[in-house]
């Protein structure tokens, strides 16, 4: 069906500083942004600054950015490079997740099968399930919420209290979790949301300090019975919370939850494009970011679902192409120069105005020059 | 199938052992109903006479769009690794957490066994492990790999506390530098370990795991080549509701994950027949009396119960069940067709049925050579988790030569075999790599498991009695 609608954009590389002049408004909806300037930096590219091309994690400090590496940790500041690998003291080479603890400058590093570490004022202190109160040792994500660092292990959640050193579990026993496999967190003032892995969304109220727990309705793996009936499926991978809208990326879609109603997003119903979400990052209540196996899918704006998604459109093309889709149709397709060999998608993070992405093979800065929200 | 009420000992015929060993071939595909996932027959699928469903998910083949083709073969290695993780030490309960978990849910008034202070899965994990080993030297004996360098197995427990099985595929994949990995038993361990392989990218093959929701995880990483409990537990509705027509089902199952989760499809599908279970009724792993429960299942008049968990605790849910004069038909789940199961039951076994997931009383060339090497190698018989993870490395082993010393290559291998022939029988992958061939009835008479197909059991030919007269 897409195909039926596209407008193939001739314009030059240089002229592809935010959306392309010469191609025509849509006069009923508007534009969205679109990223057509990107650096790209592979391990061979920047000459080993970047020490290992399969990124797991980005996360933004300042104007600087920290990647976590399947070979180490990485910071990205003022276009320079610098790592740190177990010969430096990093316990564990997988860095599956990173937080900055905005009181202290402490970072936080979920360690794949390592436990966590944090790394301060140069060193770094590794807790595992033998020396804390870590449920797990294979840790998929981590966030700082005021005094917490939450922790998503695949035996469940722990929580540890930078203040009085201790330590909170939560697991089947403590929280309404049917499995305890925990994905991802994503920590806010008031809200903390976990990604259980086949117990979808878990949200954690931080005032009452209760639980909520969001699962599909149908309550069956392998149907969606209602687009818009609640969470697309129970096999979520991260959670994002924003102007108190819940972005929540699944395995078979993204959802959306503003408190009231819910918003379903598969493949074929959408701009997203691939159901395999690995991550997601809403970066308003109305535009989410979703980091998927066959690229990046932007929903720029939710009102008139507009969509914007970067992807190779074959595997010998030189560069990355966005695709402007409307109500799951393509209206206009981009060229860009975003040359990373491989469209797998893992991890994603707005700094200012530019985008990041980490895929397995490599890390890319969209520029976002002129960047506006929604559509203009 | 396979001979009607055949006996459950296989008799070793070394005449017929001429054959090569397992081989990617082409079988007959048995007729299926392609358009559901997972096999699954109209009348039991969710929602069906109220709602066509918005999306109905794998019914698409899985693919695997990342980085790893390009990289490069290593220049030189000295084996070929294959990782295995299973359930090997006795240590503890995977589904409980510990071992003074168990012997607290232990019923103090009954004669304590020791059996859970070591792991209930380890007998279970060792039998798949004898299997693994046999397909690797048997493959080295032809001269390893492309002919020139052995494969080795790496293997690695999952049975320890937290939930080992994760860390276990992290230090197989970035640690011992294996090509695929095989494990493991448990379900929720299998769960860990294939949301860890899925990030380090690397195969799991399983041959023991049969939760449905295994494979429901749209990971492009995982395959398994055993008939699942989806599969056994819509045979046993059949059998149940069709055949034998009962309408008064109860359950006693397992509080853990595996008889949590192993029982759904037949809880659904007596719902979606109209019969739904008079009750659910569970029990702890390690309990021995389960007269509070029987007796209150009994006062609801049933006219059949059913039970998924281990085979020691099913055979003495049995044995009570008939001791209270109870004649129903039990039904139940593979893990208790077992000489434990039949040397705690008894003579007075009454009208016992359950699904197993391929049959053990194969008289295929290929199946009575594996059964005559295996007594030969350990001095038993083999059964399921050693004859599945025989056919599982073989299949490792055959995707490893054919694509080269290349994780992602070794995938593509997997998933473009459809069907496989292996000493279980014919195997069929559906879009999520997971075996749907048919599953079969074990039927125990006179203290032995007769094993039926499908079209045998449910066959107008065939009388199994009345509900309740055993």
């Amino acid at each position: 069906m897409r195909r039926a609608f596209l407008i193939i954009v001739t314009c030059s590389f240089p002229m592809l500083d935010g959306w392309c002049q010469s191609d025509p408004p849509t006069p009923a909806t508007g534009e969205p942004y679109v990223y057509t300037k990107w650096e790209s930096f592979t391990t061979e590219s920047t000459h080993g600054g970047l020490i290992n091309d399969h990124i797991f994690y980005l996360e933004a400090d300042g104007d600087s950015l920290w990647i976590g590496t399947e070979g180490g940790l990485v910071l990205y500041a003022d276009g320079t490079w610098e790592s740190w690998t177990e010969e430096d003291g990093l316990p564990w080479n997988v860095v599956m997740g990173i937080a900055k603890d905005p009181k202290t400058g402490d970072l936080w590093l979920a360690l794949f099968g390592e436990g966590i570490a944090r790394f301060s004022g140069g060193h770094f202190q590794h807790f595992t399930q033998m020396n804390s109160g870590l449920l797990n040792d294979v840790s998929y994500g981590i966030d700082v919420q005021g005094d917490y660092v939450w922790v998503a292990s695949t035996a469940g959640i722990s929580r540890y209290n930078q203040v009085t050193g201790e330590w909170a579990v939560f697991n089947e026993k403590h929280a309404p979790m049917e499995e305890v496999w925990t994905y991802n967190v994503s920590a806010h003032e008031d809200k903390v949301y976990f990604a259980v892995w086949g117990g979808g969304i878990l949200e954690w109220d931080v005032a009452t300090e209760t639980w909520t727990d969001y699962v599909d309705p149908d309550r069956e793996m392998e149907i969606d019975l209602y687009r818009d009936d609640g969470l697309i499926h129970v096999i979520t991978t991260s959670a994002s919370y924003v102007d108190n809208v819940l972005w929540a990326a699944t395995y078979f879609g993204l959802s959306r939850y503003d408190g009231r109603d819910w918003r379903g997003y598969m493949d074929h119903d959408s701009g997203l494009p691939s159901n395999f979400i690995n991550f997601a990052l809403g970066r308003s209540g109305t535009s989410c970011y979703s980091a998927t196996d066959k690229g990046l899918g932007v929903l720029a704006d939710f009102t008139t679902d507009t969509w914007v998604t970067y992807a190779r459109d074959s595997e010998d093309a030189a560069t990355w192409t966005a695709h402007v889709i409307v109500e799951g149709q393509e209206v206009k397709t981009v060229p860009t120069d975003l040359d990373l060999p491989n469209h797998f998608v893992l991890s994603v993070v707005i700094l200012g105005d530019d985008v990041w992405i980490g895929t397995g093979h490599g890390l890319a800065r969209g520029i976002g020059k002129g960047y506006y929200e929604g559509l203009r | 199938m396979k001979g009607c009420a055949v006996v459950f000992a296989v008799t070793a015929v070394a005449s017929l052992c001429t054959l090569g060993t397992t081989v990617h071939a082409q079988v007959d595909t048995v007729k299926s109903d392609t358009a559901s996932y997972g096999r699954t027959p109209w009348e039991y699928r969710p929602y069906n006479r109220f709602e066509k469903a918005y999306k109905e998910f794998f019914l698409d083949v899985l693919e695997y769009h990342g980085y790893g083709r390009h990289i490069p073969e290593p220049e030189h290695v000295e084996t070929v690794k294959i990782g295995f993780v299973g359930p090997i030490i006795g240590s503890v309960s995977e589904s409980l957490g510990g071992p003074e978990d168990i012997v607290l849910r232990v019923n103090q008034r009954q004669i304590r066994w020791d059996g859970y202070q070591a792991s209930h899965l380890a007998p279970l994990g060792i039998k798949m492990l004898q299997g693994a080993r046999l397909a690797v030297e048997q493959a080295n004996a032809r001269g390893g790999y492309r002919g020139r360098i052995p494969y080795q197995l790496v293997i690695r427990n999952d049975n320890g506390n937290w939930r080992s099985s994760g860390r276990e595929v992290i230090t197989l994949a970035y640690q011992d530098s294996v090509w695929a990995i095989l494990g493991t038993v448990d379900g929720a361990n299998s769960h860990i370990a294939i949301r860890a392989a899925l990030k380090a990218e690397i195969v799991v093959m399983n041959t023991a795991d049969t939760d449905p929701t295994f494979v429901e995880t749209a990971i492009p990483w995982v395959f398994r080549n055993i008939t699942d409990d989806r599969q056994m537990c819509y045979l046993l509705a059949d059998f149940a509701f069709k055949k034998l027509r009962l309408q008064r089902v109860a359950a006693l199952r397992a509080v853990n994950r595996y008889g949590r989760m192993s029982i759904d499809e037949f809880r659904d599908a007596a719902t979606r027949l109209g019969n739904p279970f008079m009750v659910e009724l569970e029990y702890q792993e390690g309990d021995t009396d389960f007269r509070p429960q029987l007796e209150r299942i009994k006062s609801l008049d049933v006219d059949g119960v059913i039970t998924y968990g281990n085979s020691r605790e099913s055979a003495l849910l049995l044995k009570q069940m008939r001791d209270m004069g109870m004649n129903q038909w039990f039904l139940g789940s593979d893990r208790m067709v077992t000489q434990e199961f039949r040397d705690i039951v008894g003579a007075s076994h009454g009208n016992v049925a359950a699904g197993f997931p391929y049959d053990p009383t194969s008289t295929d060339p290929r199946y009575l050579r594996f059964a005559k090497e295996f007594r030969a190698k350990y001095g038993e018989d083999p059964e399921t988790y050693a004859a599945h993870a025989y056919d599982g490395i073989n299949m490792l082993i055959e995707a490893i030569e054919r694509a080269g010393l290349n994780r992602a290559l070794i995938r593509d291998e997997l998933a473009a075999m459809k069907e496989y022939l292996g000493v279980t029988g014919p195997q069929e992958f559906d879009p999520v790599f997971s075996d749907r061939s048919p599953a079969v009835l074990a039927i125990l008479r006179d203290g032995r498991f007769e094993f039926y197909s499908r079209e045998e059991a449910l066959s107008d030919k065939m009388d199994f009695g009345s509900p309740r007269t055993p």
